[in-house]
């Protein structure tokens, strides 16, 4: 009997440590999930309208599923997609091309880019040569157990110095952010090749990615120096991003569809401003402006309306540095749902119901017209400049991308982001009159041609030798 | 014999030059006797706004006495927002002088001494000359205190007499046509003479270029002597306003192939403005304004235009003769007095902020519909206002729902605020072009 006892014990113990994983086999078994991303940036020339300068650039990427689905970070394609992400842009960057997936073994494949999410901060890529065998994928683990000071290790590559090869590291989860979106961090000491690393738990649990280290090195408001982000890397959880995985986003010009989206100005309801109104709630959002034809506009909210609630839930925020909380309520929503609100409205609470749009398309997808020759990229007008600008959405013409500076457009002193609404006196009907007009304007010989431009709401002429 | 010739044109020559030298010498001597025992070494104490709080600091500039009583040119920029004036005149003596006023549009100000601190009042002054006979290339001296060293003359020639600079942010000077200079000037000549070698003040030193050698620039005289008379009659500068920014027509003129045009292209109508109420588009080539026939080719065109449309009738209609998809027509168009003042900064310390009235500056960049509110330039950290979020830029609009009108209005609902105590005060904001609400609570914050 004794022996028997003896015997069961080694053989559970003999089993634990068969099916236990140490730090090497966790990194065996991730190592071929983890790939190098070989892609050129293509840099709009400042000098010559048209041309891009290529950059060759290298990034971590993530298997996502056996045909091929690539994780990289968003920084890939620096552009804004709609209205909402407009401090993601930049306005020299064209779409990246040539990208090229190579996996831990040597094998190397084709691949386009597909989409990305600037709020989430990934981007996906799908190889598109054909693949002999299914390819070996990341699949991510739930991620609510995760606690401060739970051991993980951090599967990424190296930088060009050491080759690209793996790095496995072992870290602490330090903090777990919960708001606006929940996020962990781990102190960083080690320099990675990019963002886009796999954070393993010491399980064997694949649970999140690491994002850019965003440095801050911004006084804050109140004085202090905000050194809050200083060596940290963010990784963003499972659920940031799962979603994305099994319905990757689109990036196509004509058809993307934006986040969801209100369309409102907003501030926070002050103690002051709750107090003086008396509004019965402890925080919500004052609407300061209403864009026109947006979901707000058309559900009948207005300015100067209070929302306390958002489909029952309490609207909290009292400071404007809390605004981004509800800002994310609406964008983890989808374009097409209906959101009730609870309204304060002259004295009193309503329920006000609200199909949440998707967000318009930023001007970085607007179509555009190069030439080279006059020294000027001009844009279809998209709403978020007339947002921007306050001008009514029926205000026609071009936006005024980019100028060379030496070109004749740039000697005219045509300014970027400004708005050409009269070409010779004749109203600019959109990009295509505009390329029609000037085309007329070139092939009749004129010496000079005149733009009646505003720039926000000041109007004045710029005129170019067309010769 | 064609050596001694050699010799005596030799010795001609040497003497004629040592002559030259000589007169020359003389005429610095002269013109610097002239003016010297009338520059003033000007010290105001001015009171700034940091972070909502009200300080006070010494800044140095110069100035010239130009008449018996003992009125003293200087600009602007040195004596807004004085307190004090402290001048050390030649004689080292050291009084206090008053603002009689100043003009921030051509950057000149009108001190008055207190002469009665003086032992013997009579003064020596400055005689202003014409500074629309001057000629690139005449020998000019500078007079003032560089970096504060004061009595300080330095020489150089006009290097331009009408360098024009458009506006740019807060830096206006819509009326000025520059004289520029390579005679030293530094910080600290600002309201200083520039002076011709007979001792006639032509100019008052006003702007350098840092990083530059010997680009300095000095107001005309002539444009000193309109502004200072309008100044000591009534104390600040009025004129008339329509609301239309321009654009010389040099390019429209090739454009039209039309050598012959005249008038100044019109780019800019400002909303609600009494030039849109004329009717008056942007695109439009105004021709004459009254009898005046305008003609501005060039950018150093547009002060001359500036200043006749400164000096309209206010509230009184005058016919302009304008030029629209070629065609002549005529308008009638009634000025306003320019709505933009820039008075001092007015301090609401219950509240914690410091405002200002509008400029046209702010009413641009607010786009706002009309000209009333004022502008918020300094909130007090962890005072009420910004303990209510109000921040600098804001436009505050309407207290407890009464429009504020202008800065005076301001003042005037504050005092009659804060006479009430206590009581939440609601503002109606305007911040980056929107709407916005603030509630003050007096007294919150620390």
């Amino acid at each position: 009997m004794k022996y028997i006892r003896l015997f069961i014990t080694i053989v559970c113990l003999g089993s634990f440590a068969a099916f236990a994983q140490g730090p090497q086999d966790i990194f065996e078994k991730y190592r071929d999930n983890v790939c190098l991303v070989e892609y050129y940036k293509n840099i709009s020339s400042q000098t010559k309208i048209g041309s891009y300068m290529k950059l060759k650039q290298k990034r971590i990427g993530l298997i996502a599923s056996a045909d091929g689905l690539i994780i990289v970070n968003s920084d890939v394609f620096p552009i804004s997609l709609d209205i909402l992400s407009m401090d993601v842009g930049s306005f020299r960057s064209g779409e990246p091309s040539d990208f090229k997936v190579k996996l831990h073994d040597g094998r190397e494949y084709k691949a386009e880019f597909i989409g990305k999410d600037d709020v989430a901060q990934m981007a996906f890529i799908q190889i598109t040569d054909a693949i002999e065998a299914p390819l070996p994928f990341v699949k991510f683990d739930d991620t609510s157990n995760i606690r401060v000071g739970q051991p993980v290790y951090l599967l990424e590559l190296l930088g060009e110095g050491y080759e690209y090869e793996p790095l496995f590291t072992s870290y602490t989860i330090n903090a777990v952010i919960k708001s606006p979106r929940r996020k962990f961090l781990i102190k960083n000491d080690i320099n990675a090749l990019s963002a886009g690393g796999l954070v393993i738990t010491a399980e064997g649990a694949a649970v999140g990615i690491t994002l850019r280290n965003g440095y801050n090195m911004d006084f804050s408001e109140h004085g202090e120096f905000d050194d809050f982000r200083r060596d940290f890397l963010e990784i963003a959880p499972t659920e940031n991003f799962q979603g994305l995985i099994e319905d990757p986003p689109i990036f196509q010009k004509s058809a993307h569809r934006g986040k969801a989206w209100l369309g409102i100005g907003m501030q926070a309801l002050t103690d002051g401003l709750k107090e003086f109104w008396q509004v019965p709630a402890e925080g919500g959002i004052i609407i300061d402006r209403i864009y026109p034809e947006s979901p707000a506009g058309k559900a009948g909210l207005k300015v100067k309306d209070v929302l306390i609630e958002f489909d029952g839930q309490a609207i909290d925020v009292t400071r404007d540095e809390e605004l981004r909380r509800f800002r994310e309520l609406i964008t983890n929503s989808k374009p097409g749902a209906v959101i009730e609100f609870s309204v304060f409205r002259d004295g009193k609470v309503k329920k006000e119901k609200v199909t949440l749009g998707s967000a318009p398309r930023s001007i970085d997808l607007a179509e555009k017209y190069q030439s080279a020759k006059l020294g000027l990229e001009v844009r279809e007008l998209t709403w978020d400049i007339l947002y921007e600008y306050d001008l009514p959405l029926k205000t026609t013409g071009v936006y005024v991308f980019q100028v060379d500076r030496a070109s004749p457009a740039g000697l005219g002193g045509l300014d970027v982001g400004s708005i050409i609404t009269h070409i010779d006196g004749k109203a600019v009907k959109g990009l295509a009159d505009f390329e029609q007009k000037i085309s007329e304007a070139v092939e009749n010989g004129n010496n000079k041609i005149m733009f009646q431009v505003r720039y926000r709401r000041v109007t004045s002429f710029v005129f170019i030798d067309a010769k | 014999m064609t050596r001694i010739i050699l010799f005596s044109i030799l010795i001609w020559l040497f003497s004629s030059s040592l002559i030259a030298q000589n007169a020359l010498q003389s005429q610095i001597f002269n013109a610097r006797d002239r003016v010297m025992p009338a520059l003033v070494h000007v010290e105001p104490v001015i009171q700034i706004f940091t972070r909502g709080e009200k300080q006070h600091t010494v800044v140095t500039g110069s100035g010239v006495i130009f008449s018996k009583e003992g009125y003293v040119l200087t600009n602007h920029h040195v004596a807004a927002n004085a307190t004090k004036v402290w001048c050390t005149l030649s004689t080292k003596e050291r009084i206090t002088a008053t603002v009689v006023g100043s003009d921030p549009s051509t950057d000149i100000a009108v001190l008055k001494l207190n002469l009665e601190e003086l032992e013997n009042e009579e003064i020596p002054f400055a005689e202003l000359g014409n500074s629309d006979s001057l000629e690139v290339g005449q020998i000019v001296l500078a007079l003032g205190s560089p970096l504060g060293l004061s009595r300080s003359v330095s020489m150089g020639v006009v290097s331009s007499i009408d360098r024009y600079f458009p506006n740019r942010g807060s830096m206006v000077s819509p009326y000025n046509l520059w004289i520029q200079t390579d005679a030293a000037i530094n910080p600290g000549n600002s309201g200083g003479p520039l002076i011709n070698l007979f001792g006639d003040v032509i100019g008052i030193n006003a702007r350098a270029v840092f990083f530059a050698e010997n680009l300095g620039f000095a107001i005309p005289v002539n444009l000193v002597r309109e502004v200072a008379e309008e100044i000591i009659e009534g104390s600040s500068v009025k004129r008339a306003w329509i609301g239309l920014e321009f654009q010389q027509i040099k390019d429209l003129k090739e454009y039209l192939g039309k050598d012959d045009f005249h008038g100044v292209l019109v780019s800019h109508v400002t909303e609600n403005s009494p030039a849109e109420k004329a009717g008056i588009k942007s695109g439009d080539v105004i021709q004459h304004i009254g009898k005046e026939k305008i003609n501005v080719v060039y950018e150093e065109d547009l002060p001359t235009l500036r200043k006749i449309i400164a000096a309209l009738p206010v509230g009184k209609k005058t016919g302009w003769k304008i030029w629209r998809n070629q065609k002549s027509m005529d308008v009638k168009v009634s000025a306003i007095e320019e709505p933009f003042k820039d008075d001092p900064e007015y301090e609401a310390s219950e509240w914690g902020l410091v405002v200002k009235g509008l400029s046209w500056h702010i009413f641009q960049m607010q786009s706002l519909p009309d000209y009333n509110g004022v502008y918020v330039s300094s909130v007090k950290p962890s005072g009420p206002a910004d303990e209510s979020s109000i921040r600098n830029g804001d436009v505050i609009r309407k207290i407890n729902d009464k429009v504020v009108t202008s800065d005076q209005e301001f003042k005037s609902l504050y005092e009659t605020l804060i006479a009430k105590d206590g009581g939440l005060i609601y503002l109606e904001l305007v911040r980056n072009g929107h709407p916005y609400f603030a509630v003050i609570k007096p007294g919150a914050g620390s």
